[in-house]
C-alpha cells in the first residue's frame, strides 16, 4: 500500500500528464476539488482564481496558444498534505496567446507549483512559473539582462 | 518535532544570509560542488561557490537592504527540500532590473527546491515572482501620502548616491534647512552641495545605504550606513586610502512634495578610529 504522500504524487503527475500535456480537462473534475483556491504568480493575462474555472480556464487558453504544449516533470517532492512539482515548459507559441499574436517562437521555461491535497485530491495551489522569461521568448516584453 | 536537519540548513541559509547579510556562514551551508540552475537576472555567474552565492544577497540587499524572507513552508522528501517563501522589503537602495529606487514597499513570493547533501546545499532551482516584484517598484507613487514622502527621500538619497546634485533642486525646497551644517555651511541649496561635494571630494566611491525608513506625519526618518575610500582630504585631514564605514541617522521633513528641513547624525567618532587618528578600543 503506497503511502499517502506516493499517492499525493501520483495525483498530481496523472493531472499534469491529463489535463496539460493531453488537454484530457474532464480530468480536472477528479484532480481538483470544486473549492480549489488558487494562488497564482503575478500575470499578464486574467483568469479566475476559485474553483476547478481557474485549472479549466488556465489549460485552455496555455493549450490554445501553446498546441504542443508539454510540461515535463524535473523533481517532486511531497510531504504531509502537500506535493511539489518542479518542471520544464516547452511548446511553440503559433496561436494567439491571450491578447498576444503568435510569435512562432519556442518557448522553454521553469515552473514550481505547491500543492495542497485533502483526501487525494488538490484543494490549494501556490505556483510561480517565469512569466517574464516566457513573454520575453513571446516577444511581448523586450529581454533585459539575465 | 524538532525541525529535521536539512530544513535546518535551508532555514540558517534565509535567516543569516538572506535577512542579515551575514556571508561568513556560506561555507558551512554551501556543499564545494553547488550547482545553481537559476541564478536570478544581473547575479555573477562562474567564480567560486561563495561568489556564486555571496552575489545573491548583496545583489538583493544593494536593492532592498531590509529585506525579510518568512519561511512560509519546507517539503522534505529524500535529499530535496521544496520552500516557499514570502520577501518583505523596500526599495531603499540601488536600482533593480533597471528600476531606479522610489522606498515602494513590497512583497513577493519565491518557490525554490534545494538538494541537500552531507548538511551542505548542493543544487538549487528558484523562481521567484521576478514579474511581481519589477511591477509593484515600478509602480506610480500616490500623491500627498507618507509612501510619496519616502520616495521623496529616497530619490534625493540616491541622487546624491550618483553624485547627482544637480537633481536636488527638484527634490529640495529653496528654503531649506540644514540643521547640522558643515562649518561655515551657506544657506539652502547651494550649501547642501557644497557639504555634499565635500564628501565626494574626500570619498569619492561614497555611497549611502538606510537600512530602516519610516515615514510619519511630515517627518521621515531613517537610519543606515556610509561607505567610502578616504583618498581626499577630509574636514583638513590628510588622505588615509582606507575603506571606511560609519553609520548614520537621518530626519527629513518633506512639505509640498519637498526636502525643507535636514538632521543628521553620524558616528564621527568611528571615522576618526578607521582612519587611524583615535586608537581603537
Amino acid at each position: 500500500m503506497a503511502s499517502e504522500q506516493e499517492r499525493n504524487k501520483e495525483l498530481v503527475l496523472k493531472m499534469y500528464e491529463e489535463v496539460w500535456n493531453k488537454g484530457n480537462l474532464d480530468f480536472i473534475k477528479v484532480a481538483v476539488s470544486p473549492a480549489f483556491k488558487d494562488h497564482p504568480p503575478t500575470r499578464f493575462f486574467p483568469v479566475p482564481i476559485r474553483g476547478q474555472e481557474a485549472l479549466y480556464e488556465a489549460a485552455t487558453h496555455f493549450r490554445a496558444g501553446i498546441p504542443d504544449f508539454h510540461d515535463e516533470m524535473l523533481h517532486i517532492v511531497a510531504e504531509g498534505d502537500r506535493v511539489m512539482y518542479l518542471g520544464r515548459i516547452t511548446g511553440t507559441h503559433t496561436a494567439p496567446f491571450f491578447e498576444f499574436p503568435p510569435s512562432y517562437n519556442k518557448i522553454s521555461v521553469l515552473g514550481m507549483n505547491v500543492f495542497r491535497l485533502e483526501n487525494g485530491i488538490i484543494f490549494e495551489r501556490w505556483g510561480i512559473f517565469d512569466v517574464m522569461g516566457m513573454m520575453q521568448q513571446m516577444g511581448v516584453v523586450p529581454s533585459g539582462p539575465r | 518535532m524538532a525541525e529535521s536537519q536539512k530544513k535546518q540548513v535551508y532555514r540558517r541559509f534565509v535567516e543569516e544570509v538572506i535577512n542579515k547579510g551575514n556571508l561568513s556562514v556560506i561555507p558551512e551551508l554551501y556543499h564545494p560542488d553547488y550547482l545553481d540552475h537559476s541564478a536570478p537576472p544581473g547575479a555573477a555567474h562562474g567564480g567560486s561557490v561563495y561568489e556564486q552565492v555571496a552575489a545573491i544577497p548583496k545583489m538583493f540587499r544593494g536593492a532592498f537592504p531590509d529585506v525579510h524572507f518568512t519561511i512560509e513552508e519546507m517539503i522534505e522528501d529524500g535529499d530535496w527540500v521544496g520552500t516557499r517563501v514570502t520577501g518583505r522589503a523596500q526599495h531603499i537602495g540601488r536600482p533593480f532590473m533597471g528600476v531606479e529606487p522610489s522606498g515602494h514597499k513590497i512583497a513577493w513570493s519565491s518557490l525554490g527546491f534545494f538538494r541537500i547533501q552531507d548538511g551542505k546545499i548542493i543544487e538549487h532551482f528558484g523562481q521567484p515572482d521576478l514579474l511581481g516584484l519589477r511591477e509593484q517598484i515600478s509602480a506610480p507613487i500616490e500623491k500627498g501620502t507618507l509612501d510619496e514622502n519616502r520616495a521623496i527621500v529616497t530619490r534625493y538619497v540616491y541622487e546624491v548616491n550618483m553624485q547627482n546634485y544637480n537633481a536636488l533642486d527638484e527634490f529640495v525646497d529653496p528654503a531649506f534647512v540644514d540643521h547640522d551644517p558643515m562649518p561655515n555651511q551657506k544657506p539652502g541649496i547651494p550649501g547642501l552641495k557644497d557639504a555634499y561635494r565635500m564628501f565626494s571630494d574626500a570619498f569619492p566611491d561614497v555611497w549611502f545605504t538606510f537600512e530602516d525608513l519610516i515615514a510619519e506625519n511630515d517627518m521621515v526618518i531613517g537610519r543606515g550606513v556610509i561607505e567610502g575610500t578616504h583618498t581626499g582630504e577630509f574636514m583638513g585631514l590628510k588622505p588615509t586610502n582606507k575603506k571606511i564605514q560609519w553609520t548614520v541617522t537621518r530626519m527629513f521633513r518633506v512639505r509640498n512634495g519637498k526636502v525643507s528641513e535636514g538632521w543628521i547624525n553620524f558616528d564621527l567618532l568611528s571615522v576618526y578610529q578607521q582612519m587611524g587618528l583615535i586608537p581603537m578600543r
